[in-house]
Parts: structure tokens; sequence; C-alpha cells
């Protein structure tokens, strides 16, 4: 494997990492929306958890087309 | 019930709960959570939100009730979960709680199911429903609505051929499909006939499975009709069942009632496609159906009955068959879910006949009649895959 494909490589696991981390702060914000009982709160959760897991999918997107898919 | 299990809130398994480790690999694979892109309406969400309610971090509010009832109970997540957990098991035990405290399903819902376990009734209101039907008396906007298919029958064939011998196979004729489809019955009684089998179905015909209950969160109702159901069926004969979401029903009677009659029960049960797909060197085969047939595997014969491959042994002896490209993702009919969760459901539908389109295959099959009617319903060709090997045996 050359550089270039290591550093392609590299790339993509970094991707991984934070598709991953996008996911686990969704799944926080959805308890964080729960434990408010403030319906504003509680919608401002929603709307960040949705805006949260938007930026998941670009990056799926992104590793989608590193992939060559 | 043990004692662990009645202390809690929801009354989950604490074991089932905590095998989510919220990987997300669920997440594709459920269609609520596609179509909103919200984690509430995702099968990890909503067992955060199960585990936060058992750990008294939160109440059962409107929108923990409206989270829950949203799951469209496919089970497409299960399938897809490297941790084996039960969702479904979850989800229906979280129901039945919220059932019990008349906190889903409207009031009218529950009525609606009532008249499900007594057959006769069922058929009489269904032939009265279309006649005020072809009267035009029930506008045609709230049809769809209420889950009616185009054209309700009014009289019904009788059912048949069945045989005076001993029973090789039972055919179970369930409640609301023996009303409005009973052409699926006939034509899996004629080709179960062909492969030479003594065909019966049980005096007094339907018993509903109860699996709209389940749904509903009707646990009594639903264990009362399996009591009901399993004494329709004496002897060891196996139980055919054509439609799908029976067939998961039958085959969880051990698990719903607990007890080894109850198990005993659902080893008897196989989907048709099952049951026929051994036996297709003895049917009489010299032909092929006109069209090519794209195949849609309702969710409850491949996630939970996990039977769904039988089926393209069965077709591909008689048709030339399209797959889907969508890993057989939810159709959104869901039982009732396209009644009580109409808009969601509907967004689900498009994404699923966008997938039926991209075979270009006219005709699709689907073994199950909620799936058939809902597809239906937004201008497909839908036939259950019996009719189809029917047709190919004994002409359209």
């Amino acid at each position: 494997m050359g550089r270039s494909e290591d550093g392609d490589q590299a790339l993509r696991d970094r991707l991984r990492d934070c598709s991953e981390a996008l996911g686990d702060r969704a799944i926080e914000l959805l308890r964080e929306a729960m434990q408010t009982k403030d319906p504003d709160a509680r919608a401002g959760f929603a709307a960040l958890e949705k805006r949260v897991t938007r930026a998941r999918r670009a990056v799926e997107k992104a590793i989608g087309l590193l992939d060559g898919d | 019930m043990s004692e662990t299990l009645m202390r809690t809130v929801l009354g989950l398994d604490p074991d089932k709960l905590v095998a989510c480790v919220s990987c997300g690999l669920c997440l594709p694979h459920c269609p609520t959570y596609r179509a909103t892109e919200e984690e509430s309406a995702s099968p990890r969400g909503r067992i955060a939100l199960m585990r936060a309610v058992e750990a008294g971090e939160l109440a059962i509010d409107e929108d923990f009730v409206r989270f829950m009832e949203r799951c469209v109970m496919c089970r497409g997540c299960e399938t897809a979960c490297p941790s084996a957990v039960q969702f479904g098991a979850l989800m229906e035990q979280t129901r039945v709680t919220l059932g019990s405290q008349r906190r889903i399903g409207s009031r009218w819902m529950r009525l609606a199911l009532k008249p499900l376990g007594h057959h006769r009734l069922l058929l009489v209101g269904s032939s009265a429903l279309g006649v005020l039907q072809r009267l035009r008396m029930i506008p045609m906007s709230v049809q769809p609505r209420l889950g009616l298919p185009a054209r309700i029958p009014i009289r019904r064939a009788p059912l048949g051929p069945l045989s005076d011998r001993p029973t090789d196979a039972w055919l179970y004729t369930g409640c609301v499909m023996d009303a409005w489809q009973r052409d699926v019955h006939n034509a899996a009684l004629r080709v179960m006939a062909a492969t030479g089998a003594n065909v019966n179905v049980p005096d007094g015909q339907g018993a509903c499975c109860g699996a709209l209950h389940v749904h509903m969160g009707m646990g009594g109702d639903a264990r009362r009709l399996a009591v009901r159901t399993m004494a329709a069926f004496p002897g060891d004969a196996p139980i055919v069942v054509d439609s799908a979401g029976c067939g998961a029903q039958l085959k969880d009677y051990g698990h719903l009632l607990g007890t080894e009659a109850a198990r005993v029960f659902s080893a008897r049960v196989r989907d048709v496609g099952e049951w026929l797909a051994p036996r297709m060197n003895t049917l009489r085969i010299s032909k092929r159906f006109g069209s090519v047939v794209a195949i849609q595997d309702p969710c409850h014969l491949r996630h939970v009955q996990r039977a769904h491959l039988p089926w393209r042994i069965v077709l591909s002896a008689v048709a030339d068959t399209a797959e889907l490209d969508d890993d057989g993702r939810c159709c959104g009919a869901g039982g009732s879910y396209s009644i009580t969760q109409p808009e969601l459901a509907g967004s689900i539908r498009d994404t699923k006949v966008e997938a039926i389109r991209r075979t270009g295959a006219p005709i699709v099959a689907s073994a199950n009649p909620g799936c058939s009617m809902w597809l239906s319903g937004a201008g497909l060709d839908v036939r259950h895959p019996i009719q189809i090997v029917d047709e190919v045996l004994h002409g359209p």
C-alpha cells in the first residue's frame, strides 16, 4: 500500500470516528430532551438532534464517496 | 412474570433492556428513523427512553407514549442487531403496560378490535360495510383512513376444497382476511389439495390470532384469543397460515401464554410458503406465469418468522421473479399502523413503492394481507404469492 492509500485509509478512519461521535451525541441529546419538562427546551434539543443526525449522514456520505460507492 | 419484572414501571426484562449497546447499526434498517431522522423514532432511542423510565429518570408523559406509538413494529432492527436485542419483546411489553393504563390506542380503535373475536358478526358487519361502500355512503376520503379495501366483498365463496379424510394439514383462516380476502384462502386450499394433502379448516372457521390486540397493548384480549385459537386446531397436524402477520403471532403463542401447550401449538405453525416449498415436486407445473413478479417480503415473514426464503423456491418454479433493492424494509402497513399513524405510514410506503417500481415488474407478490391492501392503495397490482401458484396450476 502506498503513502497516498495509507492517507486515504486514515482519513476514512477519522471520518468513521466522527460519524460514531455524532451518533453518540444524537442519542445524548434525546436523553437531555426527555429530562427537561420545558416544552420549548425539548423542541430545541430535538432540532439540535436533527442537525446532528444530518451531519452524521453527511459524514457517512463522505465515507461512501471515498470508498468509491 | 418474575418479581423483578413486577416491580419495574414498564415490566421489562432488565436483561433484554441492557443488551442494547446503542451502536446504531439498527438505524438504517428502521423505517421510522429513516423517515424522521429523529433518535426518538429509532430502536436505540426508544430503548434509551424505556431504560430512563425503568430507572425512574423519566416519567411516562405524552411524548414518551407518542414515541412508542410511532414504532411500526416491523422488527427490521432485530435482523440487523449484532447484540441480538429482542426489541419486539421490549416494545410489546411496553405497549401492554401503556395499554393497561389506557395510554395508547384510542377508545374507538379498541372498540373496533372487539368484533374480530366474533367471526360471524364480523362477516355480517363486513358485508354491511360492503353494501354501504357500493351505495357510496362511506366517503372516499375516509376509506383509506379506516384501512378499508377498495371493494369490500358482500358475498364470499364457500371455503374449499376441504377434505373429509383425516386431516394432513389445517388452513388458518383468521378474521379480517377471511372477510376481505377469502379468494386467497381458496387459492391456498386448491394448491394444498393439488399436492395430495387432505386439508381442513376448523369449525366456526376464523378465530382471530390477536396480533392487532398485541400492537394496541391489549394483552388480556390477545391471550384470550390465543386460548380460543389453540382450541380450534386439535391433533398434531401442521397449521398452515397464508397471512404473515397472523403466522408470526401464532408462532409466538409459546411466549405470549408461557405454557407447554402453547409452545407445542406454535411449533405446528407454518407459513404456507414454508409448507409448500418442500412439496413443489408434487405439483404438475406445465407453464409459467405470464409476468415478472416482484417479491415484497412482509416484515413479519422476513424479520419475525425469518421464513421469506421458501417463497423464492416456490415462486421461481412458476414465474420469473425480481428482488427489491431495499434490504427488506417495511412498507408501512404494520397491522393498524397505517390507520393510527397515516402520515408516517404514507411516507414509508412512498419509499417502498419507489423500490418496487425500480424492479420494473408489473405484479407484486406479498404474503401478508395488510401489506397487500396498503400497497394496492398506492395503485400497485399486488397478489398473494399463493394466488400466482394457483393461477399457473388452475388458470385465472
